[in-house]
């Protein structure tokens, strides 16, 4: 299986973060939170539509509310195979890991 | 603060709105307009504004690509559904292609010729100022004009008018050169002498030398790239020597080779300085030279021709006036010599524009049977279609979409044909270049405007035979079509057989014209010309080979072997070039002068050639008083038409009367007249022609030969050539094979017409394969049926065809007037015309209609003698 690029990743995480409060304004506040820079909507969506396809999030329409202009918000969620892809990167990751001294920091 | 301002910046939600998918739309707007108000409820309206407008134009570039990935993600799925349907009708596909790439292939080349053609002349830098000056010569009841002028007229010009910014005299009127360098020596045909501004006026490329220079001297020349490497094999010739009948010229620049669209197609041009002549070129009477002029910036062409016009009444006027002639003067752009101009002299056979628009509507014809297989065929299979559409429908499809869809699919196609077409092209370019005269190569592909022209057709054959079946396939009902959908309504099979008659009409068209070319080219070569054409063996003599008085003698040396039978000279032979003075009758209407062509004959000449007298007699060899010598002239033989020109009734009348020549002034008694026989083809009425016996104006030798062993008299012939001229070339060749080349461009026209008749019929034909199929399978329940009830094959190939037998009727009814009117127009172009007859109609109707018969018998065969068993089950 491909491993989930940086971007995705960080998503993914943001969405699962959120659980059922995530959507397009949601997600980018915190993952620009914790990135510590401003991401632009177009750089949430593209890969926000590509995780879509692949199948690891799922979308769901929510009612209109005002405080947008009278439309829509767009949800979304992990599927199981999103759940399935973060765990096999964080796999890779601790294994990745392992064993670098600490002082390699110093 | 109003509900304006509470909104986001318009402009910058409208572009966003074009930037998003349709689907992610509304959600997406409704994001960005939540961060844009908590903005404004935090910063105030000015923040959320620039915000908005940042985040936008920073999200733009990504969101773009995002929109064209998933639209390249639905062109692939139209692209595999493209290829799927290709792939599953193999038949139909094959036969568009086919069909298509065959026409466009044929298109192609008809609209290069054409494109060359009508670009004559085009490429000379500042063509709109560029003019050709040409005479017109009134006299007493006839006006001529010449495209060639007087010497003096441009100096003259140049003199007097600033408004001329260059200007140049060339003159052709050169016989062949024969041009030596080392030990390679040819005869040069394409030989003139230009005046040193020539490279002003008109454009040449120079490979070396200085165009303003190059043509100074006398005795200096330019040659072109190709002669060049003739001679030197390279072109890195600039200022070595060259001998021309026997002078030195040098080389004084090289230049790229002529370009197939120009009238001045030359390969040596000398200095005019090398040929001139104070008496000469004083001369206001002649017309002996070309004359272009480049004109200055701003200068109006119009208003200045009309100054100039009068030019000669100031320097000549009193003795035009006293000849009762007057001289006038025009400007003619150059750029429309090649096809708008038909001026005595032409330096070039000018184009038909008659002709040309003939071919430019038999390739429109061609692309139009094809584009119309392809619409039928489309229409026929949108049958199979219709489920896709339907289903494409339900899920959402647009009609938009579905109209895209069709009509990308058939452009695809269009664009798959001319590449395929193109390589058609590449692999036959010689076969036509042999068939039509042109010269393409593969790097006259490479142009730009080719490449337009091929764009065009993409699109011309892709949207004109998409946007039907695109419209009405997209139409489609959905709950109809997912019904099981039957073949809908009269329009559509209405429409199918209207464009079956007209391809097929066009097809019969093409045939008609074919043949009556034919027919019109066999009739002039067959009809007699009246002279003996058979067994000539013509030798001319150029370069240091000189008839004269001695021309009994040279004769005598071929005729010293048994299988040369006879042998004669003159000045020329039918079918090449006579030159023409005028003529006046003495004692009658002195005032009248004819122009007539004149010819220059030994007293052997009307016999060798089988010439018939009409009266009188031809000049004898015995009465020594025949032979013209100095200003005495022996006698005048002359033709029927020019009895018939002088204004005399019989040919007997003619006899004894006294003419004067316009070579020279001479008078002398006619003695003989011929009856008429055709010197130039039989596309024109024999002209008046006077003879006379001339030995220094003798140029052509002409052997009658025993064809018992022909190669070993060429052999003779040949070496006895080179015994008594060594050094010259020998250029003999049979009088019948030259004679047939005044039919060339006749010979050429009915190649391509057959040519493209044979493509228009079998493109059509593939059409019906592609209709007979679908036919068939639509009513293979009903000829199951049939078959069950107890009718014989016979009887249901009969059903199937009848209906394309009256296709093909009612196409003979449309064809039929159009080509007898489009024909007859082509036919007044000749003297002698063919009979036209009704069979000739037929006899094409019949073979379009075998031709549709045999394509369509072979499905109607198989499924006559389907078992009806499998057919009544289908479904």
């Amino acid at each position: 299986m491909m491993l989930l690029s940086r971007n995705e990743e960080i998503l993914l995480l943001a969405i699962w973060k959120l659980e059922k409060n995530a959507y397009g304004v949601t997600i980018r506040d915190l993952i620009s939170e914790i990135t510590g820079y401003k991401w632009t909507f177009g750089a949430v969506y593209v890969p926000l539509d590509k995780l879509t396809r692949k199948g690891f999030i799922q979308k769901t329409i929510s009612s209109p509310t005002s405080k947008r202009g009278g439309r829509s918000k767009c949800m979304y969620d992990l599927t199981k195979d999103g759940r399935s892809a973060l765990k096999e990167i964080r796999k890779v990751h601790s294994a990745l890991w392992e064993g670098v001294p600490e002082k390699a920091f110093d | 603060m109003d509900n304006m301002k509470q909104s986001p910046p318009r402009l910058a939600q409208l572009f966003l709105e074009r930037c998003l998918r349709d689907e992610d739309r509304i959600h997406r707007l409704g994001d960005f307009e939540e961060v844009f108000k908590t903005i404004k409820e935090l910063r105030g309206l000015r923040q959320a504004y620039s915000w908005y407008w940042g985040q936008v134009l920073r999200s733009a570039p990504k969101m773009i690509n995002n929109s064209i990935l998933w639209s390249i993600e639905m062109f692939k799925n139209y692209i595999k559904l493209a290829l799927r349907n290709f792939r599953k009708f193999k038949g139909y596909t094959f036969i568009n292609i086919l069909g298509l790439s065959l026409s466009i292939a044929c298109a192609l080349l008809i609209f290069m010729y054409v494109h060359q053609e009508i670009t004559y002349d085009n490429f000379h830098t500042d063509r709109d100022r560029v003019f050709r000056v040409v005479e017109e010569i009134q006299k007493k009841g006839s006006v001529s004009i010449f495209a060639p002028i007087g010497w003096p007229v441009i100096p003259t010009l140049q003199d007097k008018y600033p408004q001329i910014e260059a200007a140049v005299r060339v003159s052709t009127f050169v016989s062949a050169r024969l041009i030596r360098h080392e030990n390679k020596m040819f005869f040069e045909e394409k030989f003139m002498f230009a005046g040193p501004q020539l490279f002003d006026v008109l454009t040449f490329r120079f490979i070396e030398g200085d165009p303003q220079r190059a043509l100074e001297r006398p005795h200096t020349f330019v040659i072109t790239e190709r002669m060049a490497k003739k001679y030197f094999g390279h072109t890195h010739v600039l200022g070595n020597i060259m001998s021309v009948n026997s002078q030195d010229y040098e080389v004084t620049g090289i230049v790229e080779d002529c370009p197939a669209n120009t009238h001045l197609k030359y390969d040596f041009i000398a200095s005019l300085q090398t040929i001139y002549n104070e008496d000469n070129f004083s001369n206001w009477y002649g017309t002996e030279c070309y004359s272009y002029i480049k004109l200055a910036p701003n200068v109006d062409p119009l208003s200045f021709g009309a100054q100039i016009q009068d030019l000669a009444d100031e320097y000549v006027g009193e003795t035009l006036r006293k000849w009762g002639n007057q001289y006038l003067y025009h400007l003619q752009p150059v750029k429309n010599i090649h096809l708008h101009s038909k001026l005595l002299y032409e330096i070039e056979p000018p184009g038909n524009s008659l002709t040309l628009s003939l071919f430019f509507g038999i390739g429109l014809l061609i692309l139009l049977v094809a584009t119309m297989n392809f619409i039928n065929l489309a229409t026929a299979r949108s049958i199979h279609r219709a489920k896709e559409v339907g289903i494409r429908k339900v899920i959402g499809g647009q009609k938009k979409q579905l109209i895209f869809q069709f009509l990308g699919e058939s452009l695809f196609l269009a664009f798959g044909a001319v590449i395929l077409g193109l390589g058609l092209v590449a692999l036959f370019h010689t076969q036509f270049n042999n068939m039509a005269g042109t010269s393409f190569t593969l790097s006259s592909l490479k142009q730009w405007s080719v490449v337009f022209l091929l764009l065009g057709m993409v699109f011309f054959v892709g949207v004109g035979a998409g946007i039907y079946p695109a419209f009405s396939l997209s139409s489609f009902q959905p709950s109809a079509t997912l019904q099981g959908f039957r073949a809908r309504g009269k329009r559509s099979s209405n429409l199918r057989k209207f464009l079956v008659v007209f391809q097929f009409a066009i097809s019969i068209l093409l045939i008609i014209g074919t043949i009556i070319i034919q027919r019109q080219i066999d009739h002039m070569k067959n009809e007699h010309p009246g002279f003996s054409v058979e067994q000539k063996l013509v030798i001319p003599f150029r370069g240091g080979a000189v008839l004269g008085d001695n021309y009994e003698s040279v004769k005598n040396v071929f005729l010293g072997h048994a299988t040369v039978t006879g042998a004669t000279t003159s000045s020329s032979i039918p079918g090449r070039s006579t030159s023409s003075f005028s003529i006046r009758i003495i004692g009658e209407r002195e005032d009248l002068s004819f122009s007539m062509y004149h010819m220059y004959i030994d007293p052997d000449f009307l016999e060798e050639y089988e010439i018939k007298m009409a009266a009188g007699r031809h000049h004898q060899k015995e009465r020594r008083t025949d032979l013209s010598m100095g200003r005495d002239v022996g006698g005048f033989v002359i033709n029927e038409a020019a009895v018939r020109t002088f204004g005399w009734s019989t040919p007997g009348e003619a006899i004894g009367k006294e003419l004067k020549t316009g070579l020279g002034g001479r008078i002398g008694p006619i003695i003989g007249v011929t009856q008429n026989f055709h010197y130039k083809g039989l596309q024109i009425q024999v002209e008046p022609l006077i003879m006379e016996w001339i030995p220094n104006m003798f140029r052509v030798l002409t052997l009658t030969l025993d064809t018992s062993d022909l190669g070993q008299t060429l052999e003779f012939v040949k070496d006895k050539w080179g015994e008594v001229y060594p050094g010259i070339p020998y250029e003999g060749f049979f009088l019948d094979q030259d004679f047939e080349k005044q039919y060339l461009s006749e010979v050429r026209m009915g190649k391509i017409v057959f040519f493209f008749s044979l493509m228009g019929i079998f493109i059509a034909c593939l059409g019906l394969v592609g209709l007979g199929s679908f036919m068939a399978t639509q009513k293979t329940k009903e000829i199951g049926i049939r078959k069950v009830l107890g009718a014989s094959v016979s009887g249901i190939v009969f059903i199937l065809s009848k209906e394309f037998v009256k296709w093909v009727v009612l196409a003979n009814l449309l064809a039929w007037p159009t080509a007898y009117f489009v024909m007859r127009i082509w036919l007044n172009n000749f003297a002698y015309k063919a009979v036209v007859g009704l069979w000739i109609f037929v006899f094409a109707g019949m073979l379009a209609l075998a031709a549709a018969l045999l394509t369509v018998s072979y499905q109607s065969i198989k499924s006559a003698l389907s078992d009806p068993v499998k057919s009544l089950r289908y479904e």
